[in-house]
């Protein structure tokens, strides 16, 4: 039995290349390229309904249940820590959260480390297994600053390239942990609509491998 | 039946303990307070460690429940060797994750307490079943058990922490982070390849029981099978093998539950709705004999009232305006009439309407006139 499977997507150069995905593994929905400010697209033939959403808010449209599957990168997903499934690795959008300091600067190891970062739960997890003592300086953007000001001893961001650092004379001291695109699904859709989300699974595990392959020629 | 439209959960609630009360089952009725040290030393079994507490007029501080299992298996622990069915439903306090606020939520649920043997666990099986049905007309009802999980983990060597670790990825069906942890930990490609298969399995008893029956390489394991073996013989017989599944994916922790655990969903919540299992190693915590058993399970209805499944809503089936020159008796004639029906009828003079009504009439001194409906 086909039903539409509804699919949250995160606005924005992600949300762009993860399209191009679905549709290469079947499941297109023309409408969305129209040049328009609607949120929602649907499309009839292969059964999928679109919506954009905030990046960070594809968690909470899944776990809600409103969307049947999404996508989103890890940072978000362990930021949050939502209730759902993470049935594959898009292997897109690849970067990495890190601790960055100053270059060269000293950490002194007997003071309290004040950690500026977007991320508070990902930074307390990873010093908490550390068993480090740290100030959070929750900040909401331009992380970088606060070290240079002296704000902030280190950061904890997502790098990925690294040009932004090496362009404020930051350096990486440790890697946290690796991010890409994950695809997720609400627990109760996966159950009732299981056989149209591992379809949607298959094809999109098997572009991803196909990818890979094509990557390492 | 005729459709009512106030209080769908309160009917669910009462159809449950009807059902429960059938079996068996003896309602439990709990005191609103436990002692906080009580919940304090079995804070890993609650689902979150915040409870409100107050002092009470002696000093002690005291705790709003925010669970009944705990409480039933205190008090029946008292009970030596005695087999004891008891169904509940108590409004419990619990903090909500997401709202980090305190929320008052009515719980329904039962508990098989004493010797739990393929009996008992096929009997809280099928009301588990019979009771999603209540919920909900389209209903799943998933079962992982323990013992193959952490007996397929600890094989494993990893410790503790690790083994929390993979859990939870087997919870989330998160093969790529399964593979990622077995690399780091330098496991074997086959240990990869078991955790993976353990953790996306699902489906019917009949179609993933031959496939799990290759996973037992510990004793622990075997067993495990070998209970879900007879489960599955016994729910063909009572005709409910179809209806429920298979999924390793479901855990719980390790250090309370170890036989069967499952999980129950309802279409239109987005969230299992039921969950219960074999929780022994509770009850043993509380000094009961080893050879006594437990499982139960719980169902939150208070996603009923968040998710309830109605395309419209109404606040009456019937409203009846009337003018100034309405006969009275006739008015109260006709509502008695409707209510008897099982219909709600809304009186008022005039015609604003304040309130939605499937139907409305109109009563004048000519008579009952229909002046629209909202079908």
């Amino acid at each position: 039995m086909d039903q539409m499977i509804n699919i949250a997507l995160p606005k924005g150069r992600l949300g762009d290349k993860v399209y191009a995905m679905f549709e290469q593994a079947g499941y297109g929905c023309p409408s969305i390229h129209e040049n328009n400010r609607k949120l929602v697209f649907e499309d009839k033939k292969n059964n999928v309904r679109y919506f954009w959403v905030k990046p960070s808010d594809v968690a909470i449209y899944v776990e809600q249940g409103t969307a049947d599957v999404g996508v989103i990168g890890k940072d978000i997903l362990l930021e949050y820590a939502a209730d759902v499934y993470e049935l594959l690795d898009l292997e897109i959008g690849k970067c990495r959260f890190s601790v960055a300091a100053k270059k060269g600067a000293w950490i002194d190891p007997e003071k309290t480390l004040r950690v500026a970062t977007k991320f508070p739960n990902i930074a307390r997890t990873f010093f908490d297994r550390k068993n480090r003592e740290i100030e959070i300086i929750k900040l909401n953007g331009s992380v970088e600053l606060a070290p240079i000001l002296g704000m902030s001893h280190v950061i904890v961001d997502i790098v990925e390239t690294g040009t932004t650092l090496r362009e404020n004379n930051l350096e990486v001291l440790e890697n946290i942990v690796e991010i890409s695109a994950r695809l997720i699904a609400n627990k109760a859709s996966f159950k009732f609509k299981n056989q149209d989300i591992e379809r949607m699974r298959k094809s999109l595990a098997a572009l991803v491998a196909q990818r890979r392959e094509e990557a390492n020629k | 039946m005729q459709e009512m439209i106030f209080g769908k959960t309160e009917q669910t609630i009462n159809q449950l303990r009807e059902l429960y009360k059938h079996y068996g089952y003896k309602k439990y009725k709990m005191s609103r307070f436990e002692t906080y040290d009580f919940y304090l030393d079995n804070r890993d079994f609650l689902l979150s460690e915040h409870v409100i507490t107050f002092t009470d007029t002696r000093g002690k501080l005291m705790a709003l429940k925010p669970d009944v299992t705990l409480s039933i298996v205190k008090n029946a622990a008292g009970e030596k060797n005695k087999q004891q069915k008891y169904f509940y439903n108590e409004n419990v306090f619990r903090m909500i994750d997401s709202t980090h606020e305190f929320k008052e939520i009515m719980q329904v649920g039962l508990e098989y307490i004493g010797h739990v043997d393929l009996y008992a666990t096929c009997e809280v099986l099928m009301l588990a079943q019979k009771s999603l049905q209540v919920i909900g007309l389209n209903s799943i009802l998933d079962v992982s058990h323990m013992g193959l999980v952490s007996g397929i983990l600890k094989a494993t060597g990893l410790s503790y922490a690790s083994q929390k670790q993979m859990l939870k990825y087997i919870g989330q069906k998160n093969v790529h982070e399964i593979r990622a942890l077995c690399t780091a930990e330098g496991l074997t490609e086959e240990t990869d390849l078991l955790l993976e298969k353990l953790a996306t399995l699902y489906g019917p008893f009949a179609k993933v029981l031959p496939q799990v029956k290759k996973m037992a390489i510990t004793s622990c394991a075997k067993q495990a099978i070998i209970e879900l073996e007879q489960i599955y013989q016994m729910l063909q017989i009572i005709g409910l093998a179809d209806q429920v599944n298979l999924d390793f994916s479901i855990t719980n922790d390790m250090r309370y539950y170890n036989g069967i655990i499952f999980q129950g969903y309802v279409q239109g919540i987005p969230k299992s709705i039921l969950s219960g299992g074999r929780y022994d190693k509770l009850l043993h915590k509380f000094g009961k004999n080893n050879k006594m058993g437990a499982i139960g399970f719980a169902i939150y209805t208070d996603l009923l009232d968040s998710y309830e499944v109605s395309s419209k809503q109404y606040d009456a089936d019937i409203i009846i305006c009337y003018d100034r020159e309405a006969s009275i008796p006739t008015l109260l004639q006709l509502v008695q009439q409707y209510a008897d029906q099982g219909l709600t009828v809304w009186a008022q003079q005039g015609e604003d309407q304040e309130i939605r009504a499937k139907k409305v009439l109109k009563l004048t001194k000519e008579g009952l006139m229909n002046i629209g409906s909202n079908d």
